[in-house]
């Protein structure tokens, strides 16, 4: 199964430090030159996760003319901030984009390492089920559910969509994963209300669950989520390249979740590896949660980079989950 | 047991591979955050670092700053076990 092409969406609504230094005290420069974001999108009032994925999707559409919206077998959407806790994004987004009813439709639940899980899914599912064309879409916007602010997370996320085409016949190959889950750290990146432990319902109950509006936003362990990343990536990075037996030195690109400059910066220090090697594409964006893989994906795409190369690329985040893999271009 | 001068080498070597530079001044009196010497990313390696030097563990549910283990001399007191985390959590 192999990654034919990737197309992105992001919101015209457009954030910058300044704004961000007003809403919650920041230092703006700070915010450009160490977490390394200068704007990001966030979706306005009205529009939602269909609509951001539905634009990522029609530009998928628009520049792969070969791909047959009537042979597409499976759409998958990774999100954790659905338009609705029922029904499943997918579903309704298969209707939006006049896909068969023959599609197979479901949404995946994880956060920054949601791609490149979902990418192993769709390759065993469209195996299994002898599908030659699939669509992977990721749109998690936690402008949706930050508190302007909250520096923590409201200077280090923004908005995305993306859309990837996953063809039996040709297109970069996805190689064997490498994931963990570690559910001891779940607290450090949630929004605690909304789920059924704490449902919305219970704000207007009587004398039960009154919470306060700030528990359905995010909340961010910056330390701790820190210390996770360098202490279980350069792990998973070592298993995924012995699975696909790969060495360090094999690998053309490795794509990092975005999750921070300063961050990707220290963990390829720790692992020694060399800058051109490990690029840094968030500036104009911010952390866009499952989006920040394939984002990179597209543009590198476009720059024509990826022809004959080794990527590496590992999520890491919400849960606490992580997952890496390797993506092999050809000559396409 | 840690002496307070192997403590304080400890935090010059966290400090500059955090800070990257060769020479860094500090004393039992300074205050790492209030002085500007550790921005809010930098205490994120500098704990680390240590943490990995020394084996001493700084809770990730507990608010460092707050609690001031920036200042050196409550680190260092840390770090020789002449006061255990909960000292800091009162």
């Amino acid at each position: 199964m192999n990654i034919r092409n990737v197309a992105i969406a992001l919101p015209a609504n457009k954030i910058d430090n300044k704004l961000i230094a007003e809403w919650t005290g920041g230092d703006e420069n700070f915010i450009k030159n160490k977490i390394g974001i200068e704007t990001r999108s966030f979706l306005g009032a009205n529009e939602s996760v269909i609509d951001l994925s539905r634009q990522a999707c029609a530009n998928l559409f628009n520049n792969n003319p070969d791909l047959d919206k009537d042979k597409v077998g499976l759409l998958i959407v990774v999100t954790q901030n659905p338009d609705y806790k029922i029904p499943h994004s997918s579903a309704i987004l298969q209707n939006i984009l006049s896909l068969s009813v023959n599609t197979a439709c479901f949404d995946i639940n994880l956060g920054c390492s949601g791609y490149v899980y979902a990418l192993s899914v769709a390759k065993a599912f469209m195996l299994a089920e002898n599908i030659k064309d699939g669509i992977l879409v990721t749109c998690d916007p936690y402008s949706k559910v930050m508190g302007r602010t909250d520096y923590d997370t409201v200077s280090v996320f923004g908005d995305a969509a993306t859309a990837t085409w996953l063809s039996a016949e040709q297109g970069a190959t996805i190689g064997y994963l490498d994931f963990g889950t570690d559910g001891s750290g779940a607290n450090h990146l949630m929004v605690k209300a909304g789920g059924s432990a704490y449902p919305i319902t219970g704000i207007w109950s009587e004398n039960q669950n009154i919470y306060c509006v700030d528990d359905f936003h995010v909340k961010m362990n910056g330390r701790a989520i820190f210390n996770f990343i360098m202490k279980r990536i350069p792990g998973s990075v070592a298993s995924c390249l012995q699975k696909n037996g790969l060495s360090l030195s094999d690998v053309d690109y490795y794509f990092f979740h975005q999750a921070s400059k300063y961050l990707i910066e220290n963990l390829r220090q720790k692992m020694d590896l060399e800058e051109d090697k490990v690029p840094i594409e968030m500036i104009d964006c911010a952390n866009t949660v499952s989006s920040s893989i394939p984002i990179m994906l597209h543009r590198f795409m476009l720059r024509a980079k990826l022809t004959h190369k080794t990527v590496l690329i590992s999520g890491f985040g919400v849960g606490l989950s992580w997952a890496t893999n390797i993506i092999k271009f050809g000559g396409e | 047991m840690m002496t307070q001068l192997e403590a304080m080498d400890y935090i010059a070597i966290a400090l500059r591979k955090v800070i990257k530079k060769d020479k860094i001044e500090f004393s039992l009196n300074t205050d790492l955050v209030l002085e500007k010497i550790l921005d809010s990313l930098d205490r994120l390696v500098f704990l680390l670092e240590l943490s990995e030097m020394t084996g001493k563990e700084f809770p990730e549910d507990m608010d460092i700053v707050k609690v001031g283990l920036f200042k050196v001399f409550n680190l260092v007191d840390y770090l020789t076990d002449r006061k255990n985390i909960s000292d800091f959590r009162a």
